[in-house]
């Protein structure tokens, strides 16, 4: 039952933002805001004191906050972690986000996490098991939450239809959103050998609340998703296309590794502004 | 539950925690590019990877005295023995002190000890943040109840035996200055760690000490603490040498409640 849900899909989009990093901690709260909103991560402020959540406190006063997690594992064979859920609704309940995502992914099973964004099969039969898990934590959370894109580097034999699809159907049959992570697309795009265009043109415009933006490591073969390294063309290119077709979504630049000084991501996130402002302009 | 997906994630979960290939390979399809194997492979890889960047970054002074390469074996080693049963990695090395203690590696020097202290400091990063007794509040308490007064330590306070100086090298590592060689200590020392004003600290306590924080934690009072302390100091200074350690530790933000004796929480 989802029907406590607000009948509008989409949330308000909030612009352009970063993946909060310890790093950046001083940077981002001194002087001037210089970003739109910050994306943090959930499992990071799951703990129960110290240091990350009184940052936590002071970046809730400054910026709009969004939780994205890595842990939920949405698409996993075992039973839905009640602890965790329990744990990510209180951190909801102190952060008030403007939205919480997680990955269209599994992350372990039989109690054993392999903490990686393992890749589903494109079947009917994970449909179903991950549309009922989605639709019991959106009931628990009182929310829509986002489901992200993930890179694979393997396609099963069992599937039955092409990633875009697998995840567009979960999305409206769950009723929930889709984060799309054009990095992502693109590294599974040559990984698999599929068009990135098709992919954009396949998911449902209504759905899509928000882009992350990413580097990865081309290893020639294999592109290997790192999100340790600036956006290529590439997927640069991509995201036009992106906003061509999904309009104002919120977008950040999500750096894992290597974390490079503050002002070096904030000119990546000014070249996002610089792509999206002329076409939603036009559109408008 | 429909078995086919719970099956497939069994059978690619037992391969990446070190299982046979052959039953995965089949289900994945290959390409040109790369095979079934090779694209496999890129997952088997990544979890020990990620594992070991987990351990490295929470054990700088174990990785400084095994040296890099044996640093590796042993977390490779630990990785193959141990699944990680907590979804969030943070928790992964909570068996490593114990492990390093089980195995043949605990004959080295200050392994176990390094182990062992190193994961006390991940622990007092994040415990909850308990109430503070401060000066203030101590002072509002009447003299006649202080013999009395039981205490209730911070829950980021971690106490360890040390017989090795591991504590100096992993200062010196965070200092990033150059680590002193380890030593064994001429007697065994007592160690703690704990989070003050946000940032982990650590010291050794000195032996009345050690036993004074022991028996606070253990319920014991502010006169039976001087009691015990008449074990290292004349009667005439021991309530002196307790107010003063109690002083510290109000400082070092170790006191989270104050009880008096027969009532049931009289919290300051």
């Amino acid at each position: 039952m989802t029907t406590s849900l607000a009948a509008s899909h989409r949330y308000p989009p909030l612009g352009f933002g970063l993946g909060l990093r310890v790093d950046h901690y001083q940077d981002l709260l001194e002087g001037e805001s210089k970003v739109d909103w910050l994306e943090i991560l959930s499992e990071n402020y799951m703990i129960p004191g110290g240091r990350p959540l009184h940052f936590l406190e002071r970046f809730r006063e400054r910026y709009p906050l969004v939780m994205h997690g890595v842990s939920l594992s949405i698409g996993s064979g075992d039973p839905l972690n009640r602890d965790y859920l329990k744990r990510l609704k209180e951190l909801a309940d102190r952060v008030q986000p403007a939205w919480i995502s997680d990955h269209l992914c599994w992350t372990g099973v039989d109690g054993k996490n392999l903490h990686d964004l393992m890749p589903l099969p494109y079947t009917e039969e994970a449909i179903s098991q991950v549309v009922e898990r989605v639709r019991e934590v959106q009931d628990f959370l009182g929310r829509r939450i986002l489901l992200e894109n993930v890179s694979s580097y393997v396609s099963f034999a069992s599937a039955q239809m092409h990633e875009w699809e697998f995840l567009s159907a979960i999305a409206e049959r769950a009723d929930c959103l889709i984060l799309l992570d054009i990095n992502n697309i693109y590294v599974s795009s040559h990984n698999h050998d599929f068009d990135p265009l098709e992919y954009l043109a396949g998911i449902p415009v209504d759905r899509v609340q928000q882009f992350h933006l990413a580097g990865h490591d081309n290893q020639g073969a294999l592109i290997i998703d790192t999100h340790d390294a600036p956006v290529i063309d590439g997927v640069w290119d991509l995201y036009r296309h992106a906003v061509r077709r999904f309009g104002p979504v919120s977008t950040m630049i999500e750096r894992d590794d290597k974390i490079p000084p503050l002002t070096e991501l904030l000119a990546e996130l000014q070249h996002a502004r610089e792509i999206a402002e002329p076409i939603l302009k036009a559109a408008a | 539950m429909n078995n086919t997906l719970l099956g497939l994630q069994r059978d690619f979960s037992r391969y990446v925690l070190g299982g046979d290939i052959a039953t995965m390979s089949v289900q994945v399809i290959g390409s040109a590019a790369a095979n079934a194997e090779q694209r496999l492979d890129v997952y088997s890889q990544a979890y020990r990877l990620r594992l070991l960047e987990v351990l490295g970054n929470d054990l700088p002074g174990l990785r400084l005295l095994a040296g890099d390469e044996k640093f590796e074996q042993l977390c490779l080693a630990y990785i193959e023995a141990t699944p990680s049963a907590h979804y969030n990695v943070r928790w992964y090395g909570d068996q490593f002190a114990e492990f390093v203690k089980n195995s043949a590696w605990s004959q080295r020097p200050g392994l176990t000890e390094m182990a062992g202290i190193e994961w006390c400091l991940t622990l007092a990063f994040d415990t909850a943040d308990d109430p503070l007794v401060d000066a203030e509040q101590m002072a509002s308490i009447a003299g006649e109840l202080w013999p009395e007064m039981q205490f209730q330590l911070h829950s980021s306070l971690q106490r360890l035996p040390l017989q090795w100086n591991v504590n100096d090298i992993r200062r010196a590592i965070d200092r990033e200055e150059k680590p002193p060689a380890l030593q064994k200590f001429d007697t065994p020392q007592q160690w703690i760690g704990w989070r003050k004003d946000r940032n982990v600290r650590h010291r050794l306590l000195e032996q009345d000490e050690a036993a004074a924080l022991s028996a606070a934690a253990n319920g014991s009072s502010f006169a039976e603490i001087c009691e015990l302390l008449c074990e290292w100091h004349d009667v005439e200074a021991v309530a002196m040498r307790a107010a003063t350690l109690l002083q510290r530790w109000v400082e070092d933000q170790w006191i989270s409640r104050l009880r008096i004796s027969g009532e049931t929480d009289s919290a300051v």
